[in-house]
């Protein structure tokens, strides 16, 4: 649970926080096991590229002494545990696409580079991260991000905001038409925003002079760039505690009737109801068979049948016995193919 | 599109807008009994003074008594207004509390869809406010405070009323009464109410130290006193307690060394706890080991734990840190097929249908394709390496 949070601290670009996070659990956590702190593959893969690391507990000692040094030090350390827990993430990805060459040096490296980026985004100024969106764009293309655009977006309303209304046109020009395919209304928008530029806030426009815009952008570019390098895009412990306000009212809700029924919840070892999650938060591909409507699993894996359709092994080799030889053909439950349950395929998802 | 559900959001988080309205009340009440209290008794002092005026006009008066007396009153009343002064002050906090609360449960009346970027701010600010809860919970006082401040949170969190707990905790902690008693005076209608035997448990416990420290004299008389009223619920335990004046401190006879042990004083210290809880109508559990529990349950899926089945975005494949946590979690509930393409993650559905290759793999028709544009219409197999037509491809119907 703590180390969950220190990295969710980290990820998020809180140092200080996840430092004074550490400093006070440290005192805890110390007395128990170290190894439970540290992740698992850090001293072993690490040592050959960084000699100089310590393990987390005893740098705690060495924080008082040059508060400079130290401040660097500090943030060295968090890098590396943040690299650490990817490099663990990673090595427990068989088949990771992204990433995979990257020495963990590199990594920390990549981590610095992202840190800085943030602090200038925090300061207001667009141009590390303009450089790093334009150099990946293919990439980041490819996701649909909006990223380059918003950055974009974000320095144009500098400009106007600083009354710069030449200069706002300029960059306007200069970079809006690469974007019209997918962001033309946007761009309608902000361009009618200089007919207001003396009264921003009260017009129609105020809502892209928000501050909330600075925010997300360092939020959206975080989650592009560590998404690029191979790391979950969100903070883990964000997206689970997100997922569990989505779905916490459907709990509750389900142990009052439950209550008022006096039943009791049978199987302990699932849920009893499902939680209607959004598109973004599926990570798995989740197969229910449309005839027994059971999960697949290992022992009743998803066959397909040759018209394409596909159900459980179970539910096809019931179907099967109705007829009396498991050679001979049967329906569909679909469509109106026929086929034998022998020449059924097992699919993968 | 997936709704919010804003009415359940709501109930949950009713202890979050209720602490400073409780905090409101409470105060208000205060500032209810000073100035009654010091009104009358200023009005009562101008009354001697205008009898003390009246009986003058007979000729009988000391006006040196009533000049005294008037000079009491305007210094009550000089007392009361500062009084008040601090009262409001604090009801003014309170009420910009309630304020930003609120006003943060309204953003989400106008979010109807899980999807907007709208949600994901709120839900982050719900993140921050529900990790300063837990870190002063555990007693993290500073990374609470800190984090409050950087995420611009300082009016949607209750700093002091822990910092108030910890430090009667602590005192308990160190065997010391004195400041949960008085705590238990602050809120005694309302510790009644809920019929709390904790104020009880406390005068038991400094009986049992007078008793351990063999001042039997001072015990008794402190019985007598402070024990007694308890009389009509609690008069086995009184009794109990009597019994031990004859037992030693270290007694083998089993409940009086258990009433000798100190670890009564960590009982009194989760009782102190679970009864302040109540009281600010808080959850007993950290909101934020609800919500990750069952938000890793709904995430939940026997994929997870197998090897080459993890999703890098996926928080419960994560096996050192939240996977470990949602090991002993039950399993998300499905009725429905979703299929993730494994090479785009991209949810597969009429519009990016699924695709079987002739070895069963199934990734989606986006991906596939790309992947052929690339190689000249042949693709391979990211899983098992098989190379193959995307000609050779088979659309897959799951339901």
């Amino acid at each position: 649970m703590d180390k969950t949070i220190a990295l969710h601290f980290i990820r998020e670009g809180h140092f200080e926080l996840a430092e004074s996070f550490m400093r006070e659990v440290g005192m805890q956590i110390s007395q128990m096991e170290p190894d439970v702190y540290l992740p698992q593959s850090m001293s072993a893969s690490w040592d050959g590229a960084n000699g100089s690391e310590k393990p987390i507990h005893e740098d705690g000692d060495q924080q008082l002494d040059g508060a400079e040094q130290s401040m660097n030090e500090d943030l060295d350390r968090d890098i590396d545990m943040l690299a650490a827990s990817m490099t663990v993430e990673q090595s427990a990805n068989g088949n990771l696409q992204v990433g995979e060459h990257l020495t963990p040096w590199q990594v920390k490296e990549e981590f610095r580079e992202m840190y800085r980026i943030v602090e200038e985004l925090k300061e207001g100024r667009v141009t590390g991260a303009l450089i790093w969106a334009q150099s990946h764009r293919e990439a980041l293309r490819k996701k649909e991000s909006n990223l380059e655009f918003n950055l974009h977006n974000l320095q144009y309303m500098t400009y106007l905001q600083a009354n710069q209304t030449l200069d706002a046109l300029l960059y306007a020009r200069r970079w809006f038409p690469d974007f019209t395919a997918r962001h033309l209304p946007e761009i309608q928008r902000l361009l009618a925003a200089i007919c207001f530029t003396d009264r921003l806030a009260t017009s129609p426009y105020a809502d892209l002079v928000s501050n909330i815009h600075w925010q997300d952008i360092q939020h959206d570019f975080t989650k592009e760039f560590c998404s690029l390098l191979g790391m979950s895009a969100e903070s883990p412990l964000f997206v689970s505690v997100m997922v569990g306000t989505i779905a916490l009212p459907t709990i509750i809700k389900m142990a009052t009737i439950m209550k008022d029924k006096k039943t009791e919840w049978s199987q302990q070892d699932e849920l009893p109801v499902e939680i209607p999650l959004p598109e973004n938060l599926r990570y798995h591909s989740i197969f229910a068979c449309p005839v027994s409507k059971e999960q697949a699993t290992e022992e009743n894996p998803p066959m397909m049948m040759p018209c394409g359709h596909v159900i459980c092994k179970e539910s096809l080799s019931k179907l099967g016995k109705g007829s009396r030889r498991n050679s001979s053909k049967f329906k569909c439950p679909y469509c109106p193919s026929e086929s034998t349950p022998n020449q059924a395929v097992r699919v993968y998802f | 599109m997936l709704k919010v559900n804003q009415d359940g959001l709501l109930a949950l988080e009713q202890p979050f807008v209720k602490v400073p309205y409780e905090q409101l009340k409470k105060s208000f009440r205060t500032a209810q009994k000073h100035t009654e209290r010091d009104l009358a008794s200023a009005a009562t002092a101008v009354n001697n003074v205008l009898k003390s005026v009246e009986l003058q006009e007979s000729g009988s008066a000391n006006e040196e008594e009533m000049s005294k007396q008037l000079d009491g009153a305007i210094a009550k009343l000089q007392s009361l207004k500062r009084k008040l002064g601090d009262v409001t002050q604090q009801q003014s906090t309170y009420l910009s509390r309630s304020k930003a609360r609120l006003d943060h449960f309204n953003e989400l009346s106008s979010i109807t869809s899980i999807e907007m970027p709208e949600f994901q701010r709120w839900s982050r600010i719900r993140l921050n406010r529900i990790l300063v809860d837990y870190l002063l919970r555990k007693g993290l006082n500073e990374t609470a405070k800190l984090l409050a401040h950087t995420s611009d949170i300082e009016q949607m969190v209750d700093v002091e009323l822990f910092a108030q707990s910890s430090r009667i905790e602590e005192a308990l902690a160190k065997h010391s009464c004195t400041e949960c008693l008085q705590w238990c005076l602050d809120n005694k209608s309302n510790l009644r109410k809920m019929k709390s035997t904790l104020e009880f448990n406390l005068r038991l416990q400094e009986f049992i130290e007078m008793v351990q420290a063999a001042k039997m004299m001072e015990a008794l008389q402190y019985a007598r006193k402070h024990l007694t009223p308890w009389a009509e619920t609690h008069l086995k335990q009184i009794q109990q307690a009597m019994g031990l004046l004859a037992f030693k401190p270290d007694t083998q006879c089993a409940p009086y060394k258990q009433l000798y042990d100190s670890s009564r004083w960590n009982q009194l210290i989760t009782e102190f706890r679970a009864d302040n809880f109540a009281l600010c109508s808080l959850t007993s559990q950290p909101l934020l080991a609800v919500t990750l529990q069952t938000g890793l349950s709904a995430l939940k899926t026997p994929m997870c734990y197998q090897h080459l089945n993890r999703n890098i975005n996926c928080p419960v494949c994560a096996t050192d840190t939240l996977g470990f946590l949602a090991e002993k979690l039950p399993l998300s509930h499905h009725v429905n097929s979703t299929l993730v393409c494994r090479i785009s993650n991209a949810i597969m559905n009429e519009n990016n249908p699924p695709m079987a290759l002739p070895n069963g793999m199934v990734y989606s028709y986006n991906a596939l394709a790309d992947l052929a544009r690339k190689n000249d219409g042949e693709i391979k197999c990211p899983r098992t390496g098989l190379k193959c037509k995307f000609t050779d491809l088979k659309k897959v119907y799951i339901s």
